[in-house]
Parts: structure tokens; C-alpha cells; sequence
């Protein structure tokens, strides 16, 4: 190895080190898995928290035995706008089952299916007081904004919750963040019972940087 | 040195058809090779070929065996192109994959006077420097070059982009933009139209590593000494700067694909591709 080789070769790791070191927070990938009860995502998707619009990327794999149609939704503070895109053949030759979504719900996931949805989030005008869970806007028609459980997980793991409201708030409140603020949040809920299947909480950092979260 | 010389065969005939029923097959409106097998729709998931040996910090065994099995048809394509690499050369790279084949395609259509010529930049040192990166900053949990610097994500989302929201939404952040950029300026507006091939991709830089161990048993372009004149044409055409001149060409097996495309441009018939003995 000859002298400019080894100084380019040097120079590359270099660049490719700052490279895969600094990560651009206008955009996440967070995996999750979509099951009966309320699945959980790998990690939060960290997105910074001076832009204005975001890509958040949401990979899933349905966990047997649940099936059914799944809602999704933006929910939480601050205001978000979001838009959601299902990952789906240009040309669907038809060999292969694939979920559809439209008006923001999955219809027909049944287990194993793998879905991956694509949102595109805005801030919204203004910025909704604290601690206290809202839907964000959305631009397509969902059925309903709040999402209603009419069972969900309790702190202790047990399907224990009865109204509704609280025992949205009670999941809610459990899976956002250690101070248990409750932040913005991608959520899926079955269409049928409400039940939650997976919340990705979204989490604004103070800059870019950082490359420690996913690939 | 003796070689055994090969009539210009099927695969180089016609590379530029094969190239192009590659990106049919592989890419979209189709991605047909996706779903008639797995039903996916494109190299993301079961077909990725890159993320399976960026491993983790951390990670047990059980993590890095998990992430074969999730990338079975990537692992399988790769271990498919990196041993058939060895013995016939880097046929995966120059004639199969859809995404060089994109941005060799791509340039074909770029008027050669606006093209960048890489050429004076040695590819190796620069490709072991990223490929080196690629596989240790995970391990040191440094971070990742692996889904924000992909190529095998980004194209296939190139060309969904004018049919389906969500391949479009892939160029409206920084790291789409940023790969974008790459493709155009490294494969698109590149001479030869295979920088980003050269340079960052890698299961090139695993293929690259594969032909040069494979050199003494398989088949490889080769320069037959004694009928080179030294004039240089092929290393005009030649799309990865593999061969370089001291009185006769020499071909660096690391960096050259058998594209075939000096075979033709030789006037005394000196290049061809056979085995080395």
C-alpha cells in the first residue's frame, strides 16, 4: 500500500465515520409489532425538535392470533399534522395477499403480515398544553379522532381497564416516556373494539446528531 | 502467463438487455422477482442484501442469526453473487444488479460532455474505507451507514416514486435527498456510470474482495501481454477505472467487472476474458 493510498484510504474512514456518527433528525425508522393488547415499537422514533416537518418510517409485523382492520393515528402533544402512506406494489400481480389501507386503516391484517407505513408529519399551528392527549389533525378522513378502548393494558399487564377514555389515557400514559409526559405518538387501534395493537412514541431532541438509534 | 481465450459470449452480447430486464424484473412498476417469491416489494426486509452483516453493538448471537434468517433472500442473493464471483467474476455487479444497472443505464442518457470522470481517484482505498465503517461503526455503536446510505433503498424508490406516496415520501428528508444526490452524481452523471458501484456499495466491495481470492481458480478479464500495444482505449471504456497502462494494460481484479467493454474497444484483441493459469 503505497503512501496516497493509505492517506486516502485514512481520509475515507474518517468521512464515513462522521458519516454514519451524525444522524439527520427530520426523519426516523422505528419497528414495532402489531398485537392484540398493544404491541410494543423497538425503540422511539427521535426526531429534532426544530423543524417543521418530519418522515417517520413505521415497520410492523402482526403477532398471531390477532386479525382484523387497523386505524392509525397521530395522537398526543403537541399538535401534529400527519399524512400516512402504505408501502404497497406499484403493480400488484396478485400472487401474494397485501393488507389495503385507505382512509387511514389497514384492512384485513391477519398474522405475520409485515406492513410499512409511511407518515409525514407538519407541526401544527399551535402547541397544545401539556399532559393531556390529543389526536392530532388529519388530513384524510379517519373514523373518530380519539381513540376509544374498551380494553387495554393496565400497569400490572392485566386487562383490567373498563371506561373507555381512562383506559386510553391509562395505556397512554404507560408507554410515553419516563417523566410520563404524554408526547406524540403513532398509533394503530383494532377498528372493531378500539383495543390498542401498537403506539410509536415520537420523541424531539434538541439537535441533529447522535446515529445510535436504528439503521 | 496463458489464457484461455472465450469467444465474446450470451452475457456480453447482450448486456445492455440483460441489464434492462434486470430493472424489470427487480424494480418498479413490477418488482416481479419480489412478489412472485416472498411477496415483498422491494430489497427492504426479507431481500435486504446489506443489513445482515452490519451488526450491532451488543449483539448476541441469537441477534446476529435473527437478522439472517429476517434477510434470508438478501443473504441468499449475496452468498449467490459473492461465490459465483469467484469463479466466473463480478457478473452480479457488471450484468444482474438492478441498481448499478440503473445508474449505468442512467448515464448512457447524459451527454458525455456533462459527465464526471472519477477516474483519478483510486476506488479501493475509498471502498474498503467505507466498507470498513460500514461493518464497525455498528459493532463500536457508533452508528450506522446501513438503511441511510442505501442504495438498494434508494432506487427502487426512484422509480417508484412516480406511482406510490410512500416511495416518494423516501425523498422528502435529508437522507433521500442525500442518497438522491449520490445516484445522480456518482452513477448518472458519472462516467461510466459506476462510481457509486466503485466507491460505496457494499456487497460490490464483498464481491470485489471475492474476485480478487478467486482469481487463480476462476475466470477473469484478462490481458494477453504480448498483443497489447499499450494504446489506452480500454481504459477509456473501461466503467471502473480497473485497468491502468505501464507498457501493457494491466486489469486490478479488485475493482474490475467483467462488463466486457475493453474486450470490444481492443484493436489488437489483446483483452479477453478466460482463465488465468
Amino acid at each position: 500500500m503505497n503512501g496516497k493510498t493509505l492517506i486516502i484510504f485514512i481520509v475515507s474512514v474518517a468521512f464515513f465515520t462522521l458519516a454514519a456518527t451524525y444522524r439527520f433528525h427530520d426523519s426516523a425508522h422505528a419497528m414495532g409489532m402489531i398485537k392484540q393488547g398493544g404491541g410494543v415499537a423497538r425503540h422511539p422514533a427521535l426526531l429534532d425538535k426544530d423543524r417543521d416537518s418530519y418522515v417517520l418510517i413505521a415497520t410492523a409485523a402482526v403477532v398471531p392470533p390477532y386479525h382484523g382492520n387497523a386505524r392509525v393515528v397521530l395522537e398526543g402533544d403537541p399538535t401534529l399534522t400527519a399524512t400516512f402512506h402504505n408501502s404497497e406494489p406499484v403493480v400488484d400481480i396478485g400472487i401474494h395477499r397485501h393488507p389495503t389501507f385507505r382512509d387511514n386503516t389497514y384492512f384485513d391484517l391477519r398474522p405475520r403480515d409485515r406492513v410499512a407505513l409511511w407518515v409525514k408529519i407538519k407541526r401544527g399551528p399551535v402547541t397544545v398544553r401539556q399532559h393531556t392527549p390529543v389526536v392530532a389533525q388529519q388530513k384524510q378522513a379517519v373514523r373518530g379522532t380519539e381513540p376509544v378502548c374498551t380494553q387495554c393494558e393496565s400497569e400490572g399487564g392485566n386487562m383490567t381497564a373498563k371506561s373507555s377514555a381512562d383506559a386510553g389515557s391509562k395505556w397512554r400514559g404507560k408507554k410515553v416516556g419516563s417523566q410520563g409526559v404524554k408526547g406524540p405518538a403513532v398509533a394503530f387501534y383494532d377498528v372493531a373494539t378500539n383495543g390498542p395493537l401498537l403506539r410509536i412514541p415520537i420523541q424531539f431532541a434538541d439537535g441533529a446528531g447522535g446515529g445510535d438509534d436504528d439503521h | 502467463m496463458t489464457i484461455e481465450s472465450a469467444q465474446a459470449g450470451f452475457m456480453s452480447r447482450h448486456r445492455t438487455m440483460i441489464m434492462v430486464l434486470s430493472l424489470a424484473l427487480f424494480l418498479p412498476p413490477l418488482a416481479f422477482i419480489f412478489q412472485i417469491s416472498t411477496g415483498g416489494i422491494d430489497f427492504c426486509g426479507t431481500w435486504c442484501p446489506r443489513m445482515f452483516y452490519a451488526i450491532r453493538n451488543g449483539a448476541g448471537i441469537k441477534e446476529v442469526v435473527g437478522g439472517i434468517m429476517r434477510a434470508y433472500m438478501g443473504v441468499t442473493l449475496v452468498g449467490a453473487a459473492v461465490v459465483s464471483t469467484f469463479f466466473l467474476g463480478r457478473y452480479w455487479c457488471s450484468h444482474l444488479c438492478p441498481i448499478g444497472g440503473a445508474g449505468e443505464l442512467g448515464s448512457r442518457l447524459v451527454p458525455d460532455k456533462l459527465k464526471i470522470d472519477y477516474s483519478s481517484i483510486p476506488a479501493a482505498p475509498i471502498r474498503y474505507g467505507y466498507m470498513g465503517v460500514y461493518v464497525a461503526a455498528p459493532l463500536l455503536g457508533l452508528g450506522s451507514l446501513c438503511c441511510n446510505y442505501c442504495n438498494f433503498a434508494a432506487v427502487p424508490r426512484l422509480f417508484g416514486a412516480a406511482f406510490v406516496q410512500a416511495d416518494l415520501a423516501y425523498f422528502f428528508r435529508a437522507y433521500g435527498v442525500i442518497n438522491l444526490a449520490l445516484f445522480i452524481l456518482l452513477a448518472v452523471v458519472a462516467k461510466g456510470g459506476r462510481a457509486y458501484c466503485n466507491f460505496l456499495c457494499p456487497v460490490g466491495a464483498l464481491d470485489a474482495l471475492s474476485s480478487l481470492l478467486g482469481m487463480k481458480f476462476g475466470n477473469r478479464m484478462n490481458v494477453v501481454e504480448h498483443r497489447c500495444n499499450g494504446c489506452g482505449k480500454c481504459i477509456d471504456v473501461c466503467p471502473t477505472w480497473a485497468i491502468s497502462m505501464d507498457a501493457t494494460a494491466k486489469i486490478d481484479q479488485l475493482s474490475c467487472m467483467p462488463c466486457r467493454q475493453c474486450e470490444k474497444a481492443c484493436p489488437e484483441g489483446a483483452i479477453c476474458y478466460g482463465k488465468t493459469t
